[in-house]
């Protein structure tokens, strides 16, 4: 087994699960699990280096396939948490993140790495226009993860009981903020991914818009993203209607991740 | 040697007689004065709060001790006690450990698991220290209790939930806003429990806090109470532009506050959360308020249910509670016994290390210095790690068995029975 694979598709998702255990069983009490933390660190840096060796392996920057894309999710996912939100507390949100990340970690390992690379991927605009695409995409996937806690945690005070999962989540003004913070960094670097997109086709296939499926569904994902940040400032949207909006706004993501990837033919589909 | 208590608490006796019998600073200085000049009392604590007072010595004859605390409490008090002798409870030994553990961990507390009792033991304890009357056992019992209480805390969910009305409605309140330092709160209402709630987000960082009175004179009063700012009763309506928690609590017979007076207040501050806890009854904030996105409504039946719950999570825990506080008793007890253990390992260390120098100076006169230090040296080793086994036997005896003819046998057996170490001539008569 190659060292890459090893240690960005086995062993990283594999700290991200544990981490998540380790979570799961501290979650009714008072202490802290202190090994999760380091876990999660462990992991990314496992990722890291795993895709530094791939990298300089075949000459190629990942992601190269379906399978790496998801490694580097698992990968955006747990820096995303682990820099932007675990200070921020919210034991229920730990758990959820780590187990997303080992998920989409555990996915690219059973879809492995690229077997041969597309030329298009040798390009030197590739890399940056690909990571910040994934980048967004881990973003949207945390923002809709604290719009869902938003909206349980909302419904839960509404109707007068708030439970045991209430105490587990954060409040719904941090929630909130949260959840569009992750918003607005995935627009930014969606932004960015489009843009260096098209520089890349119009270097490779001599456009720089084909109406690819692909293409088009990520400029969907980015106008109703743009639409829900602009709502919010402008007309300051915000608690379960902003919820509403962006987890809307996210099934644009799962379409362009899921369905299109798979059923429609795409200048996408390497690997 | 043992452990005494004298008490009386919220279950065994009248509020009047716990405010007969409730200790001030001086009262406590007179009877820490009492104890020291006592020959009967070698340590003493008093634990007093404003749902018990408790006094733990350490006596050699707890039913003296008995005798002469009730004879303290009567001088110091000006009460009879032999009125009020059904109302008081002596324990001595581990049923006076395992009480004092269950009070630190809030397993005898009116409220069960409430947190305060905890700092009230350590306060206890610690005016106890800085006057001398808690210096050895009653040292290690209470620090122990503290412990106890810490590990019921963090290891179980006795102390979680809300424990009254007021409560309950800060912590919904911290539910739905990250820094209640950065909220206006308004209190409309200067009854005792709208003040109540005010204080407990006082302690959880507001501050901005408006109070609102249909008396002027009232109102204002309060606010200077509770360092608030005093808002008049016509401009309530205008202040929820700025308020995003509201505390209800009027003696109104009709609502005050109408689902149009919040939605327009909302709308003109640009606010799109509002937490309402309408303690009142009956109401004063229209049901309809509720029905408003955003704002989160809550009447004394919703905040009752919630103590409700708590309390009934809190019973399910104190099973656990228990078992920590037998864990840990049994603990201080292996410590209390181990102690009758100190004076026989002291003699038996200093028995033996007398037979070392005895024999290190007959050796001296055919060495020079330097081999004489070596062998100080080996010989103080040896008799270390020889003696290492035998102490922690007379420990473990001690502490678990807790047997005095099997510590005897120990002394006999090594030859501590108050007899001198043998000289060498002994030695030498033997060896023949």
């Amino acid at each position: 087994m190659e060292t890459s694979y090893l240690l960005a598709f086995l062993l990283a998702p594999l700290c991200y699960l544990i981490a998540a255990a380790l979570l799961l069983s501290r979650l009714w009490s008072e202490g802290e699990a202190v090994w999760a933390p380091r876990l999660v660190v462990s992991g990314i840096l496992a990722q890291l280096v795993g895709l530094v060796v791939l990298r300089s392996e075949r000459g190629v920057f990942p992601p190269a396939s379906p399978g790496e894309s998801l490694a580097i999710m698992a990968f955006m996912t747990a820096v995303l948490f682990h820099v932007t939100e675990r200070r921020d507390g919210g034991k229920g949100i730990a758990v959820a993140a780590s187990l997303l990340a080992s998920l989409f970690g555990f996915s690219g390992a059973g879809l492995g790495a690229a077997d041969e690379i597309h030329p298009a991927l040798a390009d030197v605009w590739y890399a940056p226009h690909a990571l910040s695409v994934v980048t967004a995409f881990a973003a949207f996937t945390m923002s809709a993860l604290l719009s869902s806690a938003y909206v349980l945690q909302y419904r839960q005070l509404r109707v007068h009981r708030p439970g045991r999962l209430s105490t587990l989540l954060p409040p719904l003004e941090a929630l909130d903020l949260r959840a569009r913070r992750m918003a607005r960094i995935g627009f930014l670097s969606l932004t960015l991914g489009l843009a260096l997109g098209m520089i890349l086709a119009e270097r490779v296939w001599g456009e720089a818009w084909s109406w690819d499926p692909k293409q088009c569904m990520t400029l969907l994902t980015w106008m109703l993203y743009g639409a829900a940040l602009f709502l919010r400032r402008m007309r300051a949207w915000q608690g379960v209607r902003m919820a509403a909006v962006n987890l809307a706004a996210f099934v644009s993501v799962l379409l362009g991740l899921g369905i299109i990837m798979t059923l429609f033919d795409s200048a996408h589909r390497f690997g | 040697m043992q452990i005494c208590l004298l008490g009386q608490n919220h279950k065994s006796a009248p509020l009047a007689l716990r405010e007969q019998l409730a200790f001030d600073e001086a009262k406590q200085e007179r009877l820490g004065e009492m104890l020291r000049s006592d020959s009967m009392h070698r340590e003493g604590v008093v634990l007093s709060t404003c749902n018990r007072v408790e006094l733990y010595t350490l006596c050699d004859d707890p039913q003296d001790s008995r005798r002469r605390l009730g004879a303290y409490l009567e001088e110091i008090h000006g009460v009879d006690l032999e009125r009020w002798e059904h109302a008081l409870y002596f324990h001595h030994g581990p049923t006076a450990v395992r009480h004092l553990f269950h009070v630190a961990s809030g397993l005898d507390s009116m409220v069960l698991g409430e947190g305060q009792i905890l700092s009230q033991v350590k306060d206890a304890f610690r005016w106890a220290h800085e006057n001398h009357l808690a210096q050895d056992v009653l040292q290690r019992a209470f620090l122990d209790a503290v412990g106890c209480g810490k590990r019921v805390r963090s290891e179980t969910k006795l102390g979680e939930g809300a424990v009254s009305v007021a409560y309950a409605a800060v912590s919904l309140a911290k539910r739905i806003f990250t820094d209640l330092s950065k909220e206006t709160v308004l209190l409309i209402g200067a009854g005792e429990t709208g003040q109540r709630a005010a204080r407990h987000l006082r302690l959880f960082g507001v501050e901005d806090l408006r109070v609102c009175n249909r008396s002027r004179e009232r109102g204002a009063a309060v606010a200077e109470e509770l360092d608030a700012t005093h808002v008049p009763w016509e401009q309530r309506n205008l202040q929820l532009r700025d308020a995003g928690i509201v505390v209800c609590a009027t003696a109104a017979t009709e609502p005050i506050l109408h689902a149009a007076t919040v939605r327009d207040s909302l709308q003109a501050s640009g606010r799109r959360t509002m937490f309402c806890a309408d303690l009142a009854v009956p109401r004063d904030v229209e049901p309809d308020v509720g029905k408003i996105p955003g704002v989160f409504l809550y009447n004394v039946d919703d905040l009752q249910g919630i103590v409700l719950e708590g309390a009934e999570a809190r019973r399910a825990e104190a099973a656990k509670a228990e078992r920590i506080v037998d864990e840990q008793a049994e603990r201080f007890w292996q410590w209390f016994h181990a102690r009758s253990a100190v004076p026989i390992v002291s003699e038996l260390r200093s028995h033996y290390e007398q037979l070392r120098l005895r024999e290190l100076n007959d050796a001296r006169s055919g060495m020079d210095g330097a081999s004489f230090a070596v062998l100080d040296k080996v010989t103080h080793r040896l008799l270390n790690k020889f003696l290492h086994g035998p102490t922690l036997g007379l420990k473990r005896i001690a502490a678990e068995k807790q047997d005095e003819a099997g510590l005897q046998e120990y002394r006999r057996l090594f030859g501590l029975n108050g007899a001198q170490p043998p000289s060498n001539d002994d030695a030498s008569d033997h060896d023949r």
